[in-house]
């Protein structure tokens, strides 16, 4: 028999090396094994399930309620017998026994090619732990404390050690648990030979102290350690042509629980401290004498064995005639020796505030002794303080001596708290425009556009008022030219009278059509200005040099050929050319001659 | 102070008849463990903070808005918060408030114990005042003693970022701004009416414009998209999945622990979590309050 490994190309290779010399025969069978029928507390069985004629089936293993199972493995393998082979695939179990008694393993069921097929059900036997002498065994772990029934508050110490005489590997412990009692470390795990019933062990030793928190039975649950031992194979002598690893096999080796009965404390004494174990309290001052304002430093250190968790400062009573200033305490917790010990130092800088003699009482400490059991009161002596009258400040020199280094801390917030009320009297409202605020706001948003409405309409009213008047200019243009004409033909005049009030007449007329001042207009103004307003050339000239000739008619001597009566003529037809022209032209040029001004 | 004392004395004394006397501190943990053991109730019979001023305002009619102020201040200082309660609560109710009674009255509401209350004060003066840090380290401060792990119902990063104005002005700074930059706005196009064609009147009367439209809009949006809120009063509230107790609890909520408010209807009102699941409770059982959105 050879196991395989479960690479599925070297098992493919050997199916086809075993089809090759005329198939395997695959007889289906499952069969459930155990190394032993009878074991121990702390001893584990090793359940084999076998499954003949098939490699990739996971077999069903029956309820195994008290027992805890855990696979190790699996193989397939591959018997030739008579030249008839076979292929099977084996199943390791772990079964760690979880009590005492006689148990069924029931029937392993594996399902083959639609087939269920199961093995016989077969009985074990679980003996207690101690059914079988220590010194015949290669490897075990054992738990105890130093003390069964300790006071509450009592140092226990507990000690876990793991014996072995044969080769292991792979330790594997599980976190040690201790229910309600309180653990503290004590050190790390020690390594040391010894000798038990006559057969030399290596063993590991880890060791705690226990302190119990309440009155009755406590216990401390069994532990767990998981660990690979050699075989008896294994440990055979080995010629030096063995090659390759040491077979091993995997254990869960286990401690017993402990039940410790916690007895409560006697009847304490007012003041007592907690402290349980031997305590001690001394109790220092830097100087016995000194001036008013100057400080001198009381050291008090408790020191001893036992729950130094609970160490604290001796009360210090009240001192009337000092300014007393509290630093933060000093402590040192010892976990390297036998049990659990530790000091904590508090000192207190008192400042005299008086000349004269200053006694400090004793103080004192109660403990309770587990040994002699007992309270046991420690006591300092009075310190007697010579002040004499001082001459300068305060001079308090705590923080030197404590702390020499004058590095800057951070500040750590204490507490929080929401911040104060608001006092001001703004955070009321009572004026007389309390109740007009709405309005008020209303008011001031709508006064700057009624305003800008208000300007804009009177911009707009102003621009139709100018457009209006030019408009009536215009359409008055011809009347007035007309009438203007037809004085130059009512009374005989002078030349120059009738040419300037001709010209005078036309200038005005080309003003009021075109809306410009006509009276100012020159002859050349008012030729561009009716070329602008789109009257054709011919006209334009005609007006330009009637002009002119009427300017020459008033200043020069032409004016003796000038008759009032063609002239009259001439202009009223001029003047209705232009008007005919400008009838349609000149509405929109006035608007926008308007809106520029 | 004659007046205030004689003023005060009637309506006090039928309003502490009436006030519950919480703890100092409130612990909402021990208070839903008293709950659940059967030694406490909830304080659904608690008077609301509006019960509580209605009932003192017979008492306190007649007297000035700035001594009664002083007078609540001294009452805080002296501990005795729930008189100074009642009375910030009147200043409210006369709506002669600023936003700092509103926040010595979350004061007063949390060191009576009110922890919702007092968060629901908290963000009241917080609409009116949203620049004072005070207010934003008392909330904060009363917000970590909330016992439900909910973020409040709150505007994003980025939105808060963009429409910084609409966060940070209360609603009369945005209202006095608005009128300042309409006046801007339109005394710039006056003076265009005469002065055509200036550039500098021209980018002026714009930039107002575009000012005035953003704090209107600011202020269109608090009218017309209020986020409503609900805080939580009691110290441990059931939000059934319909409007009546006899249907499913969907979940629990505790004192302070602020939510979104989606509707009302009766004696109810619906509201949602962060995460969108939603449930129906008493409307005594919350105090709505209106926020930004």
């Amino acid at each position: 028999m050879s196991a395989l490994p479960r690479s599925s190309s070297v098992t493919a290779w050997l199916l086809l090396l075993l089809a090759s010399a005329g198939g395997p025969v695959l007889a289906q069978q499952v069969r459930a094994t155990v190394d032993r029928n009878e074991l121990t507390l702390d001893e584990q069985l090793m359940l084999t399930v076998t499954v003949e004629g098939a490699v990739n089936v996971v077999p069903e293993l029956p309820p195994l309620p008290d027992f805890r199972v855990l696979p190790r493995g699996q193989s397939t393998i591959t018997q030739i017998v008579n030249g008839r082979s076979t292929i099977a695939a084996e199943l390791t179990y772990l079964l760690i026994p979880l009590r005492v008694g006689k148990f069924e393993i029931g029937t392993v069921s594996a399902e083959i090619d639609g087939s269920t097929y199961t093995s016989r059900p077969f009985t074990v036997r679980v003996l207690e732990a101690s059914a079988e002498p220590t010194s015949s065994r290669d490897a075990f772990v054992t738990a105890r404390v130093s003390k069964a029934d300790p006071f509450v508050g009592e140092q226990v110490l507990f000690t876990w050690r793991f014996y072995r005489r044969v080769p292991v590997a792979n330790a594997s412990l599980t976190a040690l648990e201790f229910g309600d009692l309180v653990a503290e470390d004590l050190g790390d795990v020690r390594e040391y030979d010894t000798t038990v019933e006559g057969v030399q062990y290596r063993v590991s030793e880890l060791r705690k102290a226990l302190f119990a928190q309440r009155v009755g039975k406590s216990t401390v649950p069994p532990s767990e350690l998981s660990v690979q031992v050699a075989t008896d194979a294994g440990r055979r002598r080995r010629s030096v042509f063995d090659f390759g690893r040491v077979p091993m096999e995997t254990r869960l080796l286990r401690s017993r629980p402990i039940e410790l009965d916690v007895k409560p404390l006697p009847k304490a004494p007012p003041g007592f401290s907690g402290l349980v174990g031997r305590f001690d309290l001394s109790v220092e001052i830097s100087k016995r004498s000194l001036e008013v304002n100057e400080s001198a430093t009381l050291t008090m250190r408790v020191s001893g064995t036992g729950n130094v968790q609970l160490l604290h400062a001796p009360e210090l009573p009240e001192l009337p005639a000092f300014k007393v200033y509290e630093d933060k305490p000093a402590g040192r917790i010892d976990r390297s020796g036998l049990d659990l010990s530790g000091s904590k130092t508090y000192r207190t800088a008192l400042v005299p505030l008086a000349p004269g003699e200053h006694r400090i009482p004793g103080l004192s400490l109660i403990t309770f002794d587990p040994e002699s059991e007992q309270f046991r009161t420690a006591k300092s002596q009075p310190i007697v303080l010579d002040v004499q009258p001082g001459q300068g400040g305060e001079e308090l020199r705590l923080t030197e001596s404590v702390a020499p280094s004058s590095g800057k801390v951070a500040v750590r917030i204490l507490a929080d708290d929401i911040l104060p009320i608001h006092r001001g009297l703004e955070a009321v409202s009572s004026g007389p425009l309390a109740g007009l605020r709405g309005g008020l706001w209303l008011a001031l948003g709508l006064a700057p556009p009624l305003a800008f409405g208000a300007l804009l309409a009177r911009e707009r009213r102003r621009f139709r008022s100018e457009r209006d008047r030019a408009l009536d200019r215009r359409r008055q243009a011809l009347r007035r030219a007309t009438r203007a004409i037809d004085g130059l033909t009512a009374a005989p005049s002078e030349v120059e009278s009738i040419a300037r009030r001709a010209s005078l007449a036309l200038r005005c007329y080309v003003g009021d059509k075109l809306g410009a001042e006509g009276s100012a207009l020159t002859a050349i103004e008012a030729e561009s200005l009716l070329r602008d307003a789109g009257v054709d050339e011919a006209t334009t000239r005609r007006v330009r040099e009637l002009l002119e000739r009427l300017e020459a008619a008033q200043y020069g001597a032409a004016s003796a050929r000038l008759d009032s009566a063609s002239l009259a003529r001439s202009l009223g037809g001029l003047i209705r050319d232009l008007d005919r022209m400008l009838g349609n032209m000149v509405g929109n040029t006035v608007g926008n001659m308007v809106g520029k001004s | 102070m004659k007046l205030l004392t004689a003023a005060a004395a009637f309506g006090l004394v039928r309003l502490l008849a009436a006030t519950p006397s919480p703890p100092m501190v409130e612990d909402p943990a021990r208070d839903a463990e008293l709950v659940e053991a059967g030694v406490a109730t909830v304080e659904e019979d608690a008077p609301t903070t509006a019960d509580l001023a209605s009932i003192a305002q017979e008492g306190l009619a007649g007297v000035d808005a700035a001594e009664l102020f002083v007078e609540a201040n001294r009452w805080y200082d002296a501990g005795e918060y729930g008189k100074a309660v009642v009375a910030y609560s009147t200043l409210i109710a006369r709506g002669v408030a600023g936003p700092a009674v509103h926040y010595n009255l979350g004061n007063a509401l949390l060191r009576d114990g009110r922890l919702g209350a007092a968060i629901a004060a908290y963000r009241r003066a917080k609409v009116l005042s949203p620049r004072d840090a005070d207010l934003d380290a008392n909330l904060r401060f009363a917000r970590a003693s909330a016992r439900d792990a909910l973020e409040p119902p709150a505007p994003g990063a980025v939105r808060r970022t963009l429409f910084f104005w609409h966060y940070s002005l209360s609603a009369s700074e945005t209202l006095r701004l608005a009128v300042l930059a309409n006046l801007v706005l339109f005394a710039a196009l006056s003076l265009r009416l005469s002065r055509r064609g200036s550039e500098p009147l021209r980018w002026v009367a714009v930039i107002a414009g575009v000012v005035l439209l953003a704090l209107v809009g600011s202020l269109v949006c608090r009218w017309a998209l209020p986020l409503r809120v609900a805080v939580i009063l009691p110290a441990e509230v059931e939000a059934f999945s319909g409007t009546g107790a006899d249907t499913v609890v969907r979940f629990r909520l505790h004192a302070g622990t602020e939510v979104r408010a989606v509707e009302t209807s009766g004696d109810w009102v619906r509201i949602a979590l962060p995460n969108g699941e939603q449930g129906w409770v008493g409307s005594d059982q919350v105090e709505l309050i209106t926020a930004l959105r």
